[in-house]
């Protein structure tokens, strides 16, 4: 008997389990707010990469703040506009925050909602970031986010998951171009030699 | 041994008791001349630049640190032959004034319509010879352009040694505190040291108000005058005389002489500063800033008003350390240098409030006045814990734009003597403060940038939770792009 009504016990326990973890998967509001640097696999040297900071799974977000670190090597500029997730809620004041090319910093990009209402709820749009990439490069590299904060109506700190970004810089399609043809003359020509060298070697 | 170690930590207790209660005497015990150097610390506030310079040299003696002075006294060069790092090359330090000298003592060169007036005459006849006159033949000097007056702070040698030659070679008579004019042979034009209220006097053209200020010599006498920088007039204060003696009555007078000169700065609303002793209060420095990156709008040597007071704030308890220090009885409450702020987001329709405090914290209990400038509407409220006073409704609202001027009239007890202080902004709908927060965001206490009525939370650094405490008290739907 006793051990029936273990079983049963366990039986009950296992279902709550699981009812709690379909909920939690049916339910995005329980999941913890995520904040994502989205951006293109790949990005074409000489180009423009543009990042999205999108927030998802957020309610009442009234204010944030956070800096992004990058390669200076590969990429300069990182000029911030608002997203249009805060303003969904009311009017807003936005900053840029200051972009350090040398770092490979941009910091103190903000916005917060202006006025006593609630916060935004759901998920949208952040910022955007836009970098010049670089012609010199060419490889993957990562993008972070740092010090991010975000506050609910009541000035209380939400916690946030962070998610980064990897983007590869691939060489332009003209210097891509250029460098097959260099390499097909290349071996063309290496070619050629070794017909020659075949043709004049002596006989011994 | 159980026994043994109980009774050593016995002892360590009595010894830990004992210093804590020495400790505790000794802040009770605290000098007047302790009380007043800290009061001089205290009403620096977080000003960096006037702690390296003013508060170290005008409180050297007290702090029995005069090696710095001594110090200074090797870059007076007066030849320019060895250590000419330490000549000042004529420099502008405005539109109509220029400084030459060195990093000891310097001469102001002031430009008017007809003519130049200069403040001291240098050590030696020869310095200005070599100096001075090709100084002021770069500015004009000529037959109709001349040197028309000399206004001397006192008759100490450094400071009139060239006097007589400027007389007789471009016939500018000197103008001298008549306590120090005995003996002196350039004959110069005297004002009346025992006189010691502030007037007009015309030297050489140009206007001065100026104030007999015994202590340093008998005839010290300071000034204020009328400059141009970039267009704007400004008024600058030339102290008589800096350092102190070992004579009580002549510290006494020192003493009472910077307490009248903050009420001539204060009255006159000087909002710059013409040291002779250029090392003193950091102007030397200033002069190779401005030779180095140029000049800033405003200029170096304008400091602003408040800081002009809070310098001879500081002064003032350094010279009241001073005279505790050499008469042990002598008592005189400390002089605190306040601060009124508009808090954030402040003044704005519905939220107008300001902070009083000064280096020992909040000022509590204390009427603030609110003015409304184009009306004339005033509003009192009492400082709370915090310092914190606040006026809205029945006063205002108000149009954007009109200018509230916040002012604490100051009071004076047995022990201290509050200073006035007051502050004006434009009323705004709370943008500019959360866009002079955004500017300020990541900067921290001591940082330049760093503006403390802007950290809400007080936590030392202006961040996210700051800005939007600030956007919380905007009015919902204003647009602050």
């Amino acid at each position: 008997m006793s051990s029936i009504h273990s079983q049963s016990k366990f039986k009950q326990a296992a279902a709550l389990a699981i009812a709690a973890g379909a909920m939690w998967t049916a339910n995005p509001t329980w999941a913890a707010p995520t904040v994502t640097l989205a951006a293109p696999a790949s990005v074409t040297a000489g180009g423009v990469l543009q990042l999205t900071v999108l927030a998802s799974g957020f309610t009442d977000l009234y204010a944030w703040q956070f800096d992004v670190t990058y390669n200076p090597a590969a990429y300069a500029g990182g000029a911030a506009a608002e997203g249009a997730f805060l303003s969904s809620a009311g009017s807003t004041f936005f900053d840029g925050g200051a972009v350090d090319n040398a770092a490979g910093t941009v910091s103190f990009v903000l916005g917060t909602l202006i006025g006593p209402g609630a916060g935004a709820s759901g998920s949208g749009t952040l910022a955007l970031l836009s970098f010049n990439v670089g012609t010199a490069y060419a490889g993957s590299t990562s993008f972070a986010l740092a010090n991010f904060s975000a506050l609910d109506s009541t000035l209380a700190t939400i916690d946030v998951t962070l998610q980064g970004a990897t983007v590869a810089v691939v060489p332009e399609p003209s210097m891509l171009a250029l460098s097959l043809t260099g390499l097909a003359a290349f071996g063309a020509l290496s070619s050629l030699r070794r017909s020659r060298l075949r043709v004049s070697a002596p006989v011994v | 041994m159980k026994s043994r170690i109980s009774h050593l930590a016995g002892w360590a207790r009595v010894a830990l008791a004992t210093t804590s209660v020495t400790a505790a005497c000794a802040a009770i015990a605290a000098t007047q001349t302790d009380i007043h150097r800290d009061a001089a610390t205290r009403n620096v506030g977080s000003d960096a630049f006037m702690m390296q310079y003013a508060r170290a040299f005008y409180c050297n003696l007290p702090d029995d640190n005069n090696a710095i002075v001594f110090a200074a006294r090797a870059w007076n060069n007066t030849t320019g032959a060895n250590n000419n790092q330490y000549r000042i090359p004529l420099t502008q330090i405005a539109d109509d004034v220029w400084i030459v000298g060195n990093q000891y003592v310097a001469q102001y060169l002031i430009k008017t319509a007809d003519g130049l007036v200069q403040l001291d005459a240098g050590n030696t006849a020869n310095e200005v010879q070599q100096f001075n006159y090709p100084a002021l033949q770069a500015l004009g000097l000529s037959a109709s352009f001349p040197l028309k007056a000399v206004f001397l702070t006192h008759g100490h040698g450094d400071h009139d040694g060239g006097a007589k030659w400027l007389l007789d070679n471009l016939g500018a008579r000197s103008t001298l505190g008549s306590a120090d004019a005995s003996g002196k042979t350039y004959a110069p034009t005297q004002i009346d040291s025992t006189d010691l209220s502030v007037r007009q006097m015309d030297i050489g053209g140009k206007t001065f108000w100026v104030l007999p200020t015994p202590g340093h010599t008998p005839g010290s006498t300071s000034a204020v005058f009328e400059v141009k920088d970039w267009g704007k007039t400004r008024r600058v204060l030339v102290n008589g005389g800096q350092s102190m003696t070992n004579s009580i009555t002549d510290v006494a007078k020192y003493l009472d002489s910077i307490e009248r000169t903050y009420a001539m700065a204060l009255a006159l609303k000087v909002d710059g500063v013409m040291t002779p002793h250029v090392y003193w209060d950091g102007t030397g420095s200033l002069a190779t800033q401005i030779n180095t990156t140029g000049r800033t709008n405003p200029s170096q040597n304008i400091f602003g008003h408040k800081t002009v007071l809070r310098q001879l704030a500081v002064a003032r308890e350094c010279s009241a350390a001073w005279l505790t220090r050499l008469n042990t009885t002598a008592v005189t409450p400390v002089w605190r240098y306040n601060t009124v702020d508009f808090v954030h987001a402040s003044p704005m329709s519905g939220r107008i409030a300001a902070k009083v405090s000064n280096g020992w914290g909040p000022v509590v209990g204390q009427p603030v006045t609110f003015k409304h400038e184009a009306s004339g509407a005033t509003c009192v409220a009492s400082t709370d814990s915090a310092g914190l006073a606040s006026c809205n409704a029945p006063f205002g609202p108000f149009a954007m734009g009109d200018t509230i001027t916040a002012t604490y009239a100051g009071g004076t007890s047995s022990d201290f003597v509050d200073l006035a202080a007051d502050s004006s902004a434009p009323l705004d709908n709370g943008c500019n403060d959360l866009k002079a927060a955004g500017a300020a965001i990541g900067t921290r206490t001591g940082s330049k940038a760093y503006v403390a009525r802007l950290d809400v939370d007080n936590n030392g650094v202006i961040d996210i939770r700051d800005i939007a405490s600030i956007s919380r008290l905007v009015q919902a739907g204003t647009s602050c792009r």
